[in-house]
């Protein structure tokens, strides 16, 4: 049987049955929880910005307007991410990943060992907010750069200079990291 | 196609949405351009390289917060419901059958609505009630944590409890609690810090003043006296004059309350 698509479900939940909201959070709240940790750094905040998704998708189902569920999704969770930084504190950068390796190794040994994830979180760590958040959501929450470029408010030719500048950058960044300052 | 329109192409080419046509015109050019291909390369390889990074996965409290959350609302919207299908229930047995009547009656209630508008307070959104139904889950899961075996775990506990918007009694118990009793000293550090929001409150001033007795950690000492000189308290001033002249203590201990003793209040 077809899984009911996320526009079906949010017609339900915009008609009064919002348990069906439960099948979008079961659906979306691992990848929406990856994305503020890798944004924010920080694992209970992440997960207070997921419930406060969810709790802003009951609030507002009735501004769903159909079509774009994951783009109206990430709306508001950047809305959530930039109200708890302006009412908590100054936005602070994403601690660097712990223990990085020392290293001397060359990149291509250590894009393919396991424990490089630190390397990239820390390279990921370095990048500013809005090149490290367009990043994440073109690698790693795969939105079109056409759903990017509306949410965040800009055309698509400036999405894509945006992902490679940040590409650049944390390749820059990591390759540093790596003690390979020559790449 | 020149190496800027090639590198224009690089990211496209990577997540697989360049057409057929432009796709062959890229890897044509690649095959000429030295340049180009050791850059696309390295792109290449970063973009797959982001692979290693593992799926985060949130802690097992988080599903039952969002389902307890989603209780609180389809309670609250069938009170709701039910409150109104009583009222139109009432409503269409007193209503008037004359139009009359009903324009008479809808003036009537429009004049008094009018009238006590605004003096009636608004109550509280369901938004507010599910706010506080998270407040008050976040208290339970910061209590909670409080106790649980490891140092991290207790940590967490501590942090959270900074989410709370207003200090709980219970909250602040448990933090005084583990400040007196944690075996660890950095959680400890953390509770002392997480208690310095509420200096206002006696419960926590005595608290402080009582647990400065059981530590034996210089930084924890230090960290109360440092909290202890905010406030204006003659327990607290009688306190430091005692760590001042304690010759048990530790010199930067009985330095820092020296220090706390001579700035002004």
């Amino acid at each position: 049987m077809n899984q009911p698509t996320d526009d079906h479900l949010m017609a339900m939940v915009q008609n009064g049955d919002i348990g069906q909201l439960g099948v979008l959070f079961e659906r979306y709240h691992v990848s929406l929880y990856s994305f503020f940790v890798r944004l924010t750094g920080d694992r209970v905040l992440s997960e207070d910005l997921v419930q406060e998704v969810f709790l802003r998708m009951l609030k507002y189902r009735h501004t769903y307007r159909g079509g774009q569920f994951t783009c109206w999704m990430y709306r508001i969770a950047r809305n959530a991410r930039g109200d708890h930084f302006r009412k908590w504190r100054a936005e602070s950068e994403l601690p660097e990943a712990d223990s990085l390796p020392s290293g001397q190794r060359s990149a291509s040994e250590t894009l393919e060992k396991q424990q490089d994830h630190q390397l990239l979180m820390a390279a990921l760590a370095r990048l500013p907010h809005d090149k490290r958040e367009v990043l994440l959501l073109s690698r790693y929450q795969h939105l079109k750069y056409e759903e990017i470029a509306e949410l965040l408010g800009c055309t698509v030719t400036a999405v894509k200079l945006r992902v490679h500048r940040a590409m650049k950058d944390l390749r820059a960044h990591y390759f540093n990291l790596a003690g390979d300052p020559a790449s | 196609m020149n190496c800027e329109a090639a590198i224009d192409r690089f990211l496209e080419s990577l997540t697989g949405d360049l057409d057929a046509s432009t796709s062959a015109d890229l890897e044509s050019h690649l095959a000429n351009c030295a340049t180009c291909r050791a850059a696309r390369d390295g792109l290449r390889a970063l973009w797959h390289g982001l692979d290693v990074l593992p799926q985060e996965t949130p802690s097992e409290m988080l599903r039952p917060r969002f389902y307890a959350m989603l209780h609180a609302a389809g309670q609250e919207k069938r009170r709701r419901r039910s409150r109104r299908q009583r009222l139109n229930g009432w409503i269409e047995g007193w209503w008037p059958r004359q139009p009359i009547i009903q324009v008479g009656l809808a003036l009537v209630a429009l004049v008094v609505g009018l009238g006590l508008g605004p003096r009636l307070r608004r109550t509280p959104s369901e938004l507010e009630q599910l706010r506080a139904e998270i407040q008050s889950t976040r208290r339970l899961v910061a209590i909670s944590m409080l106790q649980q075996q490891s140092p991290s775990q207790r940590l967490q506990g501590v942090s959270f409890s900074y989410r709370l918007q207003d200090p709980d009694a219970d909250v602040v118990q448990a933090l005084l609690q583990t400040l007196e009793t944690d075996p660890n000293v950095n959680v400890r550090l953390a509770a002392a810090d997480a208690l310095g929001q509420y200096p206002e409150l006696p419960q926590v001033r005595l608290g402080l003043v009582e647990s400065f007795q059981h530590q034996t950690s210089p930084l924890v000492q230090i960290a109360l006296i440092d909290l202890l000189v905010e406030v204006s308290d003659p327990e607290v001033t009688e306190l430091l004059r005692r760590v001042a002249q304690d010759p048990k203590l530790h010199a930067s201990v009985r330095q820092r309350a020296q220090s706390g003793l001579q700035r002004p209040l």
